[in-house]
């Protein structure tokens, strides 16, 4: 059995994917107490209790009817309410159950434990495991389950940040994206973090440059590398200037502003340089 | 097989885990637990620095705990360094005959290494560190090994939530720096069109006050501006973004205003919509 907790906290450590790690958690703990069916149920952001996952004979049932349950709903909504653990060895007799998820799945629960998901002092679900096979639950499974438990709930916490972070860059790209001038960037070491695609196109260089030092990569132009140079070092950004540049084989006019970008303790993190094509428009005069 | 007091051990650590925030602090809490409960002299963690190659210490316990800080670990080197190359735990039993052993830790530290156990710490399939202890009167068993293993994964993803959280932090920052600093305006809304973000040029060609837009519903926050509170609202409608176009606005003063904007659709990982947001720039002198 030791084995397995050991599987378990190996598997819930290899994937940063919400529902991934939630169904590997559900999936074993299932199979080491035994038992007919089990869900995942996390808090969401309307304060309902979700079945984020379900095992058992009547799970796509389950899945299909989308049931949002009241925080403090039956005997998950106590053990999510309290953050404590509820075993109920006899639901039919219990008051705390809820009969109208089996009516509605035609299930037929006996036993149930509920054990909350706990992150520093936050409760952002539990695990419901029902019908043990060979009997009732022990105290010993209390202890096994609160230990996955304890572990998932820092497993779940990273994938949320994970997905966060996603949404983040995500975000990021689609601002740089719909810039309608070009934005290059580059790291305090130098390093190349963003072309735009505006840039890209403006400068006739590809996006590819990400990840390269400023120096080989603007090679071309020794203009920018020159202001990156003067930027870094000096840490002065510069506003609406101009620069010739020499781009494929015609003469361009660039537009340009330059931001110092710092971290929230104020420090360097690098440089960006925001610019437009104004050839036709300085031509025009 | 784990007996039922040093399960309960496990149980405690990860309880311990939610509580500390400090990722450093909590190492080193974890280490001397594990070290009482298996019962040896000594014990280190290490975490892997991808850039240099190189294993930093970040918790140590025993008699040469101030003098080992100073000595570089390499990955590949040493019983530890090779257990993090190869991602497999070991137990050494004498390590003065194991070709991996690298004595110049004890000679520079004064310590007697008798016996090793050492356990990889992985997290999502890349090895992070590594847990060695040293020292156990007797011999370390593969219980030992197994606890050591089960609580490494346990550390793993605390250590992993650490680096997300500071991620997080650092993407936050660029998102912020760049939108401060941009020339062009920028503004964002959630699904039910409440400003969420607001660039000082975006206020200044606007001519709002950043403090008192940001968490209004967009048409409170830009009455002499309901166009653009209507090319956000759009978006958010009709899901749909629009990139380098033209509007002619009028400023307070009745001054004709050409802006150029491009929309964006903020979305989630799982592709659910959050709200959207517009860019733009001045283009009136241009225009």
């Amino acid at each position: 059995m030791e084995k397995n907790l050991l599987e378990i906290a190996q598997s819930i450590s290899s994937t940063l994917h919400l529902d991934k790690v939630l169904e590997r958690i559900l999936d074993e703990s299932i199979k080491l107490i035994g038992c007919e069916a089990g869900s995942i149920i996390l808090t969401n952001s309307e304060n309902f209790l979700d079945f984020r996952v379900v095992k058992g004979e009547k799970s796509a049932i389950l899945k299909d009817l989308n049931v949002k349950i009241k925080m403090n709903d039956g005997i998950v909504g106590v053990a999510v309410q309290t953050g404590r653990v509820v075993v109920a060895n006899n639901v039919q007799d219990d008051q705390r159950f809820k009969k109208d998820i089996d009516w509605l799945t035609g299930f037929t629960t006996k036993s149930v434990i509920a054990v909350p998901v706990i992150v520093k002092d936050r409760v952002l679900g539990a695990i419901e495991l029902i019908n043990k096979k060979s009997g009732a639950f022990t105290d010993k499974d209390t202890e096994i389950i609160s230990s996955i438990a304890s572990q998932s709930a820092v497993a779940i916490e990273n994938a949320r940040l994970y997905e966060e972070i996603y949404t983040l860059k995500e975000y990021m790209n689609d601002i740089l994206e719909s810039m309608p001038g070009g934005f290059i960037a580059v790291d305090s070491r130098g390093k190349i973090t963003t072309v735009n695609p505006r840039a890209a196109e403006i400068l006739n260089i590809p996006k590819e440059l990400v990840g390269e030092n400023y120096s080989t990569g603007f090679i071309r132009f020794s203009e920018i590398v020159e202001l990156f140079q003067l930027v870094l070092t000096k840490a002065e950004p510069h506003t609406r200037r101009e620069m010739h540049l020499t781009i494929g084989n015609k003469h361009k006019i660039i537009g340009y502003s330059t931001q110092i970008i710092k971290n929230t303790s104020g420090k360097t993190k690098g440089v960006g340089m925001i610019f437009q094509d104004i050839t036709d428009i300085k031509n025009r005069y | 097989m784990l007996q039922s007091e040093q399960l309960k051990i496990i149980y405690e650590i990860v309880n311990d885990i939610r509580f500390i925030y400090d990722i450093n602090r909590l190492l080193n809490v974890y280490l001397e637990k594990i070290c009482q409960t298996v019962k040896c002299e000594a014990g280190s963690i290490f975490l892997v620095d991808f850039q240099r190659d190189e294993l930093k210490l970040v918790a140590a316990k025993g008699s040469a705990d101030t003098a080992i800080h100073s000595i570089p670990f390499k990955v590949g080197i040493g019983i530890c360094g090779r257990v993090v190359q190869t991602q497999e735990s070991k137990i050494v039993h004498n390590p003065q005959d194991d070709e991996l052993f690298n004595p110049t830790v004890d000679t520079l530290t004064g310590f007697k290494t008798t016996n090793i156990l050492c356990v990889p710490m992985i997290s999502t399939g890349k090895v992070i560190g590594a847990i060695e202890l040293l020292n156990k009167k007797g011999k370390f068993t593969e219980d030992d090994l197994e606890l050591v293993m089960l609580t490494a994964s346990q550390i793993s993803i605390v250590v992993e939530t650490s680096r997300l959280y500071t991620e997080i932090l650092k993407l936050k920052n660029f998102t912020d720096s760049i939108l401060e600093n941009m020339p062009g305006g920028f503004i964002a809304i959630d699904s039910f069109g409440t400003i969420t973000t607001i660039n000082p040029n975006a206020a200044r060609i606007l001519e709002v006050e950043r403090i008192a837009v940001t968490g209004k519903f967009l048409y409170e926050a830009f009455p002499h501006h309901k166009d653009i509170a209507d090319i956000l609202w759009d978006t958010n409608q009709k899901k749909k973004t629009v990139t380098r176009q033209d509007i002619k606005l009028l400023n307070r003063a009745g001054d004709p205003l050409v802006l150029g904007y491009s929309t964006i659709i903020i979305k989630d990982r799982e592709g659910n919509i959050l709200g959207s947001g517009i860019t733009f720039q001045d283009l009136t002198k241009i225009k």
